[in-house]
């Protein structure tokens, strides 16, 4: 067990002496909390590494069926509760005889004593270990708002509504207890001062026109066919998205409803394991990849963006930002058109009421990202259906 | 100020329970109550066992030398086999981790033993053996570290690899030391391991570390590092309690790859990790998916090149080993480089490792006992000693005595007219007997320049992969060692790398 605690209040401002002044206000609230909590749900479950602290030994049947014990359990004695601490500010108004509502909510959330899996040297007999990594910091602003333009009073005028919500999200690593302030994962780090999980590879800087290679930028700025560990470094992107949100406009006239609903994601940037796949020069023969080989460098055709399919460094063992790509959208979650037949009608007939209309579930999206779903944050596609652009026409009657 | 709303909720949880992650549970195995006795001491060390004996070493020679060439279910090969070696290649990473992991388990036996002051003579024994056992096993992780890791086995001053004697901690960070002193480090463990053997009067066994194993393997580390004078001590020593058969049979040898006990196996081989259907099985699938036949779904043949020599041995001299290493059911073409479909027609299936037939089932064919050492080794290191002695008629000597055994229309000794001339035929001679036995990756680092060979695939060979690359001279790096894996340096961003990786 952990020691929590967490404080919260509000504040009805609107109904201040102060406030009675200002009519355009129908109501105006501030709130704000703070307080801690620790995270139990750790190894992927709830409790699931409540014996990491100590060191463990498992008995089986090893070498020529012989009963032994080995470790299997490296304790970490130093193993700590992760705790969050959060403080949010947050204002939710109306104004305007209540056309315009909102909410502002700020908040500054650190997580201290992170839970991560931490890596050793292979002598200790795993690579990594459970531990407590360091802390990070999240700040952002949410904001949600609804508008509406125009007021029908009666159907036979026209209603307008528009809406958005936006989350704008930074992070931050503020400590890594580690000896150089710094985890490397591979292709990304966690190191202080930089967001969580940035994206740490050697730039890729296109096809060799000399004999097809690939060709890299070592650290120094210079061109290398042969990248080493030592030539990654920072992108300042990630894969968590900057902002985020979702915004529409619903329309209604006489009998006729239009409502649209668009989602967005920016600052975000993603492996295209996919297109890495299609483009493997070692699965030639093997399956389908492509067609964009067919450009591939060859000796009279020099100046090309696909290497040549003889390439020796296609797999340099150090991840490149040739793959890495932005993965911003925009899409058309949901449009809607529909037509409610009129009551008058429907009176003299069977029908309590009636409608009929279309909608279409990612009518569009704009991507630069290659793969079938830049929203998805699955590392490959195979064997996947992509989020699907359903159309539908509907006729609903009640009777 | 009575219509502010403030709502203050503070919540102060104050529990005198323990924390949930102090409460043990009392089927936790700790170390206090693993290490009691002696017998406890003596348990650990098939631990020990398990972890060194691993396949990853022949599995990696198989793929990375010219030893074998892509099997019709091969499909476009691994990586390793394509030569494209990195700092994230499979075999690197395998081999460096699982030989750390058995030098933990048995730094931790050392650490756990020292909890242990046995009294009775029999305990006593008991300790001093599984003591002596641990340290043989530990020098021989040590061995394959360095075997492949080590940047070059004959400069005592180039790097070798991490030396740790102690149980580490998450915090330990160790720099990679000299190939001189892991020798020397190795040399103190077999040492360590010879006394305590002796002591405990621990008696011969082909599948448990003997006195044998000790000298077997510091035979070969010290011809590894050209310390041939030590090496022919301890590979005389060995040879004191094997001979070779002075004719060849190959009903007789066969038994050996069969694993069925008999006068071939007590004469030939000196140690091999027993594997059996629960623990160790399969290491079969090296080379075939389903059993060690052309319709087995074979993913690595002996190569064309090496089937070539065996087939002109076997037509001129009789040799044994054609019907032994390659399956009878292979479909081998004619006109190879011709051949429309080479990678499906021709298949010249691996069969040294042809299953237990005392094992049942699809597993049983594809289990068999991991040679480690076998008298016809501490023959080479002879021949070897004898060439670096400059005595060319010494090494042509031993390497009859090894065709002797295998070579049913016996021939004259061979005559050398150099040394270089010498090493290519002891080379091409352990080409062929350690075939699938991991050494070929070691030879080619050690002895490739002083033979000037590399890898020499045949060109059909290669076109059955996409990329270009096929030979490799002895001078390219990937013949020298493997890249330090890029797992180490996650933990350990201080290691040194070895050049051009």
């Amino acid at each position: 067990m952990g020691t929590f605690w967490s404080v919260a209040g509000r504040w009805n401002l609107h109904k201040e002496k102060f406030m009675e002044n200002a009519t355009f206000i129908n109501s105006l609230k501030l709130r704000a909390s703070y307080g801690t909590t620790g995270n139990d749900r750790i190894s992927s479950t709830y409790y699931g590494a409540l014996n990491n602290t100590r060191t463990l030994f498992g008995t089986g049947i090893s070498y020529a069926d012989n009963q032994t014990f080995v470790r299997t359990q490296l304790g970490n004695t130093d193993l700590r509760w992760e705790t969050i601490k959060q403080a949010n500010v947050g204002i939710e108004f109306a104004m305007l005889d209540s056309r315009l509502r909102g909410t502002l909510e700020v908040y500054d959330k650190k997580t201290e004593d992170l839970f991560f899996s931490r890596f050793v040297s292979l002598v200790n007999g795993v690579s990594s270990q459970n531990a407590n990594l360091g802390d990070i910091q999240n700040r952002g602003v949410e904001l949600g708002i609804s508008y509406d333009v125009l007021r029908a009073n009666n159907k036979d005028q026209l209603g307008v509504n528009v809406y958005a919500n936006v989350n704008y999200n930074r992070n931050k690593v503020l400590f890594v207890d580690l000896p150089d302030g710094l985890q490397d994962n591979g292709t990304n780090v966690i190191q202080v001062g930089e967001q969580i999980n940035e994206f740490f590879v050697v730039p890729y800087l296109g096809v060799n026109p000399a004999n097809g290679n690939l060709l890299f930028e070592d650290i120094n700025g210079n061109p290398t066919e042969a990248p080493t560990l030592e030539d990654r470094r920072l992108t300042g992107t990630d894969s968590a998205p900057d902002f985020q949100g979702g915004f529409g406009i619903n329309l209604d006239y006489k009998n006729f409803f239009f409502e649209t609903q668009f989602n967005f994601m920016t600052g975000l940037s993603r492996f295209d394991f996919n297109q890495q796949d299609y483009y493997d020069i070692t699965s030639l023969g093997l399956y389908n990849l492509s067609a964009d080989l067919e450009r591939a460098w060859t000796p009279t055709n020099r100046i090309t963006d696909i290497p040549s399919l003889d390439a020796t460094n296609s797999d340099p063992g150090v991840t490149s930002d040739r793959f890495l790509k932005d993965s911003d959208f925009l899409r058309l979650r949901f449009v809607q058109l529909g037509y409610n037949f009129d009551q008058k009608l429907l009176d003299k007939t069977f029908l309590s009421s009636g409608r009929i209309y279309v909608n279409a579930e990612n009518l569009i999206t704009w991507s630069e990202w290659l793969g079938s779903d830049p929203e998805s944050q699955r590392l490959s596609e195979y064997n996947r259906y992509p989020t699907p652009r359903t159309i539908s026409v509907g006729l609903d009657l009640n009777f | 100020m009575k219509k502010i709303i403030i709502i203050i909720a503070a919540v102060f949880a104050l529990y005198s329970c323990e924390d949930a992650t102090d409460i043990v549970q009392p089927s936790e195995f700790g170390f206090d109550a693993a290490f009691q006795n002696a017998q406890d001491v003596k348990t650990a060390v098939y631990g020990v066992y398990g972890a060194v004996n691993s396949t990853s070493e022949i599995q990696f020679a198989t793929q990375v030398t010219d030893e074998c060439s892509l099997g019709s279910a091969g499909n476009n090969g691994s990586d390793t086999h394509r030569l494209q070696i990195n700092v994230n290649n499979g075999f690197a990473n395998a081999i460096w981790a699982n030989n750390y992991a058995a030098i933990l388990r048995a730094n931790i036996l050392f650490e756990g033993a020292a909890l242990v002051t046995p009294t009775e003579a029999a305990d006593v024994a008991l300790y001093n053996e599984a003591l002596g056992e641990n340290y043989a096993l530990r020098a021989f992780a040590y061995s394959k570290l360095l075997t492949h890791f080590a940047e070059d086995l004959n400069d005592p001053n180039s790097l070798g690899v991490i030396l740790i004697d102690f149980v580490p901690s998450v915090e330990t960070r160790l720099p990679r030391s000299s190939v001189q002193d892991v020798v020397d480090f190795i040399n103190n463990d077999l040492q360590e391991a010879e006394n305590l053997l002796t002591t405990a009067g621990t008696g011969y066994s082909p599948i448990f570390v003997s006195v044998d194993f000790v000298r077997a393997l510091r035979a070969r580390v010290n011809a590894y590092v050209g310390d041939y004078g030590t090496a022919t001590t301890y590979a005389n020593a060995v040879l004191g309690n094997f001979t070779l058969p002075t004719t060849a049979s190959e009903a007789d040898f066969r038994t050996i790859w069969q694993d069925v006990a008999g006068a071939a196996e007590t004469n030939e081989v000196i140690f091999k990790f027993d594997n059996t259907l629960a623990v160790g099985s399969s290491m079969g699938q090296i080379w075939n998916t389903n059993l060690s036949d052309a319709t087995g779904s074979p993913l690595y043949e002996v190569s064309r090149n090496l089937y070539q020599t065996l087939e002109d041995n076997s037509t001129n001299f009789g040799d044994i080993r054609r019907n032994i290493w390659i399956d009878p059911s292979s479909t081998i073409v004619a006109d190879y480089p011709n051949d429309p479909n080479p990678q499906q027609n021709d298949r010249i299936v691996v069969d040294k490792y042809p299953g237990d037939p005392a094992l049942p089932g699809l597993t049983g064919g594809l289990t068999n006992d991991q040679k480690v050492f076998r008298t016809v080794e501490m023959h080479f290191i002879l021949a070897e000693a004898a060439v670096v002695n400059g005595d060319l008629p010494g090494a042509a000597a031993q390497i009859k005595i090894i065709r002797d055994a295998r070579y049913t229309n016996q021939q004259a000794a061979p005559s050398y007219g150099s040394a270089q001339a010498a090493w290519a035929d002891i080379l091409n001679e352990r080409k062929i007997e350690l075939f699938a036995e991991g050494h070929r990756f070691a030879d080619i680092k050690r002895l490739g320049a002083l033979a000037n060979q590399g890898y020499d695939r045949n060109e059909t060979d290669c076109s059955l992969y996409p990329t270009p690359e096929c030979d490799l001279g002895f001078s390219d790096v990937r013949t020298q060692y493997l890249p330090i894996p890029a797992a180490e340096f996650q933990g350990n961003p201080g290691i040194e790398q070895n050049p051009n990786f």
